[in-house]
């Protein structure tokens, strides 16, 4: 792949529009909860642990809460620790990876080395230390999440980048007159916006899956607050009893993570004409 | 490998892999060992007196005085970071709060049950990811070619902890073949070795597809298919053993997120590892327990990427040199 | 050819082959003939189905495209339509293929002794296998045996690895040769070499050749017979001599003329004498070096040694050298694109780097740069309106809308495009047509100074031929002054008075281009000329 020119009648396919469903519905739900759902932390103790029902969908945990209540809910934390990470790691990976094709030399050798940091330094140990040792409120979560994703963005960014600055066309410019504002303007950001896109929901389903890995862990966003990962964490107990209480508020995080992967993969086909290199793939 | 003339050339030892590129590698590794040790120096100082972290909650003051003075927190930073380079060098860590004693030999006691998880895991997923991505490259059924595949990309949006809820789901509450957590030997290690296979064999299937892929347009298969060489022996030599240089490399890469997976695991299965372990440490705010954790995933992720570097270069010679 | 062409038998014989990519026909029936001993040359512009139908004979056509009709008779033995085992033995036994690309055609991660060893007949056994081995090396002209055998593809020159790849296709004892454009992608000294082997190793060894090429020199050296094809027919065969001597065909007249050999000189321009006295662009002592990445690691490159050159106004001086010459190095630092280690250079009198910056403007205005591949060389989403817009607004500050838009038709005008064409993406133009664009963009600027690099060397003959007569005509019109990147001698004899030989970073010899290509005097410049195909044309 070295060029990203527009395929003309090509769409985001099934798959993307199915994803992009998928997201609209989960966003309008997380948005408007205060408005479609009651309060998240409303206990009835006479209803504790019951089986989904049509009084409760989603059942009901053991404070008798109500787990659809509280997926929704949960879906806030979520997607706004997901989606705030993302666009973070985005804009870093983004402007680090220009900037080292644009300039070059020691520009360029940093930021790659930057990324060679990240590597080795895995999510997890760096997780662990930093919520550990800083606590585990929403900036360090994140900027674990920021620090964990960026570099998605940036290989996807930088390799495409890189083949445009070597592309002829680019030396042409130069020749006419451009500088490298020219250069960046005219060229190079044109041919990225679209890739953008692409990275942009990669890197925030991973953000999400990390988001609610930490969750689960309990490294994340503290109870009472609902949070995903937490929810399942806290279901385990009784998953032999009502086993309702851990699956959904996983289903929403794979559903969610899901609709994020089916609508990259669809603006991939649409914007390259194939499937973008993915997590991990150089 | 051995030439066809006879004798091929004066045969002296050689290392499979050069030394320059091994010790290229180590050094890196050492590096990143520092880094993370160095990040632990900083979130602990980050918090103000890390003497009040490293002693139980309830110490009297005059405690915490002594450890301040005794780990040197009153003095300037450089120095305190010397110190604590030597603290690790040492491995004379101060006492972890629960087991109230040297947590190093705890952390690498829980060692080998993590590599055994890890080592199986790794197995499982190899071979299944890389039967997946084979298929979905070189099946002339197109059912073959799409479907596992399709099924391994699906699992890409599925939580690691929730792949483990799923199979504890099915298998231990719905059909109780296995146990839930806290399993031990070999019924105990079904479950979380399957759960750590499945969070990464989508990445070895596509990795592994795209650089059959790749290789099977490369100009090299039409002379080897010029030669007349039997099909199988055209896949193993030249298609295959072409791909796996780029498909460990690539593994070399995800080291880190499958290393998150097993942390995961292990903490899903109550799986008594270093993962389990520091997981646990966090919640119990034991952090000179914390810090030995951190420290021993963090030298082990260094290995394990030496391995893989010193795999990839023997299978790929352009690495070598 | 004397002892062994008595035999007359036939090795291949094609029949109105026809290969198609699913329901759509490529080549339309096509007849070969090649006998024991000779050669047989394919020739043909890209795009002409040269390349299948030689693929389809040994049956490596990719997975998609089909033979259709027709008949394949190989040593007598005809070939079923279906590759059955039978058939693929048989072709495996008899026909040898040589490719274009040397270096990627082997197998990067094996040593070259098991990939030999490989293409030896299934079930050689070990001491057998060493033996021929040495005997296939030393037919190629091999000289280091052990080494070449323990080395991986990538520690060799593509000349060697061509050399390797001849061995592997004679390793099975063929009775036909196949040779895809075997040397396109070598340089020119060393294409002479592998072209003489082939020879030799045909009048050795018996072989029937089937050469393809899209080069008429080449055909015209090396083969007895020749069959031209266009659009995927054969438009005519015949011999060699008599087809180049006396074409019937309209095409084969189209592809002969357009042979840079054979283009007729256009005299250069009256005012070019005159002005000849005054320099635009003087080089001192032009030094770069590069350190690149080896096996015995960081190692230093020098791409320039100390270049001494002086171009008149209105001159047109052809750089020629091989790869690595460091042509292309001259040609990017006299434009800007990268510096000198050390050195000058002045450009009306006026040294680059101690330019004020109106005089830098003045430059960049002046010295404009034509690119070798038309394909990278415009932005696949910019029309081409947009990309001649470029320059005019960099360079021109303050035109109006309407001045850019009359200067882009003029543009198009004077490269000969049709002016709707301003709303064409790179996409819907060919070569030609897109090498065109990159002219126009170079003349928008209003230069005085033209660098070419290569400007036609990926574009097809006849493209080439036409591409180069307005490059002629550009010249006379504006009175450009020309720096003429080229590694084929006659286009350079085509289009510049003068040449200069360039030779791992240094000029070996540089005078009038006629005084050179008659009497060269250096000995590298004698093998350049020598190399050049088509002497027999």
């Amino acid at each position: 792949m070295t060029t990203a020119t527009l395929h003309k009648g090509r769409t985001i396919g099934i798959g993307g529009w199915i994803g992009a469903g998928i997201l609209t519905v989960v966003v309008a739900a997380t948005v408007l909860a205060p408005w479609i759902t009651g309060d998240p932390l409303e206990q009835h103790l006479e209803i504790l642990l019951q089986a989904p029902s049509a009084a409760h969908p989603f059942g009901t945990d053991d404070l008798g809460r109500d787990l659809l209540t509280r997926t929704i809910h949960g879906g806030r934390t979520a997607l706004t620790i997901s989606v705030m990470s993302a666009v973070l790691a985005s804009v870093l990976g983004l402007s680090l990876a220009l900037a080292g094709a644009l300039f070059g030399g020691w520009v360029d050798a940093i930021s790659g080395r930057l990324a060679d940091v990240q590597l080795a330094v895995p999510s997890i140990v760096l997780a662990i230390v930093v919520l550990s040792f800083v606590g585990n409120s929403f900036g360090p979560i994140v900027l674990v999440l920021v620090l964990g994703s960026w570099v998605l963005t940036f290989r996807v960014v930088r390799g495409h980048a890189r083949a445009v600055i070597e592309q002829q066309y680019v030396e042409a410019a130069r020749v006419a007159g451009a500088g490298r504002a020219a250069i960046a303007w005219r060229h190079l950001i044109p041919s990225v916006l679209p890739l953008l896109a692409v990275a942009f929901t990669l890197n925030a389903s991973y953000a999400l899956l990390l988001e609610s890995s930490l969750g689960y862990l309990g490294l994340g966003v503290q109870p009472p607050q609902p949070d995903w990962g937490q929810m399942v964490a806290a279901g385990q107990a009784q998953i032999f009893t009502a086993p309702w209480i851990a699956f959904f508020p996983g289903l929403a995080v794979v559903v969610t993570s899901l609709g994020l992967q089916l609508l990259g993969d669809g603006l991939a086909e649409r914007f390259t004409g194939g499937p973008v290199t993915r997590r991990g793939t150089k | 490998m051995a030439s066809v003339l006879s004798p091929p050339l004066p045969r002296t030892f050689r290392l499979p892999v050069s030394g320059r590129y091994l010790g290229g590698r180590l050094l890196t590794g050492l590096v990143a060992v520092w880094g993370a040790i160095t990040l632990v120096f900083f979130a602990l100082y980050s918090t103000g007196n890390p003497a009040l972290l490293l002693v139980p909650p309830d110490a009297p003051p005059d405690e915490v005085e002594r450890l301040t003075r005794v780990l040197g927190f009153d003095r300037p930073i450089p120095e305190q970071y010397v110190t604590f380079l030597g603290t690790v060098l040492t491995g004379r860590f101060p006492d972890s709060i629960r087991y109230g004693e040297n947590p190093l030999p705890i952390a690498l006691e829980k060692v080998p049950a993590s590599l055994a998880l890890g080592a199986t895991g790794l197995l499982i997923g190899t071979l299944l990811g890389g039967l997946i991505g084979y298929w979905s490259a070189t099946a002339r059924s197109s059912w073959l070619r799409r479907g596992p595949l399709g099924v391994a990309v699906a699992f890409e949006s599925v939580p690691t902890f929730f792949i483990g809820i799923l199979l504890v789901l099915v298998f231990a509450v719905n059909l109780g073949w296995f146990p839930a957590t806290n399993g031990r030997g070999l019924p105990g290690l079904v479950l979380p070795a399957v759960t750590l296979a499945l969070a990464f064999i989508p990445a070895i299937a596509r990795v592994f597809r795209t650089a059959l892929l790749d290789v099977l347009q490369a100009e090299h298969i039409r002379t080897a298919r010029a030669k007349g060489l039997p099909h199988h022996l055209l896949v193993r030599r030249h298609v295959v053993a072409n791909a796996l240089g780029t498909t460990l490399n690539v593994v070399g890469i995800q080291a880190g997120v499958m290393l998150g997976g097993a942390v995961v695991t292990e903490s899903v299965f109550g799986w008594p590892g270093i993962g389990q372990l520091s997981i646990n440490a966090v919640q119990n705010r034991d952090y000179p327990l914390v810090i030995v954790c951190v420290l021993v995933i963090a030298a082990g992720f260094v290995l394990i990427n030496l391995l893989v570097d010193v795999l990839a270069a023997l299978v790929e010679p352009r690495l070598r040199s | 050819m004397t002892v062994v062409a008595t035999r007359t038998e036939t090795v291949l014989d094609v029949r109105d082959l026809r290969i198609g990519l699913a329901d759509t026909p490529i080549v339309h029936g096509v007849d070969i003939r090649v006998p024991a001993g000779k050669s047989v040359g394919l020739v043909g512009e890209s795009g002409s189905g040269k390349t299948l139908t030689a693929l389809a004979i040994a049956g490596l056509l990719p997975p998609a495209i089909t033979i259709t009709g027709g008949t394949v008779t190989l040593a007598g033995k005809q070939l079923s339509a279906v590759a059955d085992r039978h058939t693929t033995e048989h072709r495996v036994a008899t026909i040898g293929v040589v490719f274009q690309n040397p270096t990627p055609s082997l197998n990067p991660r094996m040593r070259i002794s098991k990939q030999l060893h490989e293409a030896l007949p299934q079930g050689t056994g070990r001491r057998e296998a060493a033996a021929r081995i040495a005997e296939l090396l030393g037919l190629v002209g091999i000289t280091d045996i052990p080494k070449t055998l323990h080395a991986f593809p990538h520690e060799l020159s593509g000349g060697l690895n061509q050399r390797v790849v001849i061995a592997m296709a004679l390793a099975r004892d063929p009775k036909l040769l196949i040779a895809d454009e075997p040397t396109t992608a070598l340089d020119v000294s060393v294409q002479a070499q592998v072209l003489d082997l082939v020879d030799s190793l045909r009048e050795r060894l018996g072989l029937g050749v089937l050469l393809v090429s899209h080069d008429i020199g080449i055909i015209a050296d090396r083969t007895d017979e020749v069959h031209v094809m266009s659009e995927g027919r054969i438009v005519e065969s015949g011999p060699t001599a008599d087809v180049l001597r006396a074409p019937r065909h309209a095409y084969t007249r189209q592809l002969l003329s357009a042979t840079p050999s054979r283009l007729a000189r256009v005299a250069p321009p009256a005012k070019a004498a005159e002005a000849a006295q005054t320099p635009q662009l003087t080089l001192r002592d032009l030094r770069r070096s590069f350190s690149v990445r080896g096996r015995e690691g960081r190692t230093k490159h020098v791409a320039l040694d100390g270049v001494d050159l002086t171009l008149h106004r209105g001159q047109a001086i052809g750089l020629v050298g091989e790869s690595g010459s460091g042509k292309t190095t001259l040609a990017r630092i006299v434009v800007g694109l990268e510096r000198a280690d050390s050195g000058e250079v002045r450009h009306d009198g006026l040294e680059l780097s101690k330019q004020t910056r109106e005089q830098r403007r003045q430059w960049r205005r002046d010295v404009q740069y034509i690119f070798q591949d038309p394909y990278s060389s415009l932005d696949p989403r910019l029309s081409v309106a947009q990309t001649l817009r470029e320059p005019l607004e960099l360079n021109h500050r303050g035109l109006s809308r309407a001045e850019v838009s009359r200067r882009i038709d003029a543009l198009l005008d004077e490269v000969e495009l049709p002016r709707d064409f301003r709303h064409r993406h790179p996409s819907e133009l060919s070569g030609g047509q897109r090498q065109r664009v990159g002219i126009a963009r170079a003349l928008a600027s209003e230069p005085t100074l033209v660098i070419a690099d290569e400007p036609v060397s990926a574009l097809d003959l006849s493209v080439q031929a036409r591409i180069l007569r307005l490059l002629a005509r550009l010249r006379a019109e504006r009175d450009l002054t020309y720096l003429f990147i080229s590694h084929d001698l006659a286009v350079v004899r085509y289009l510049c008075d003068d040449v200069v030989v360039l030779r791992d970073g240094r000029i070996v010899e540089q005078g009038r281009t006629d005084d050179v290509l008659r009497n060269p005097r250096d000995p590298y410049t004698q093998t350049l000329v020598d190399a050049i195909p088509g002497g027999s044309l």
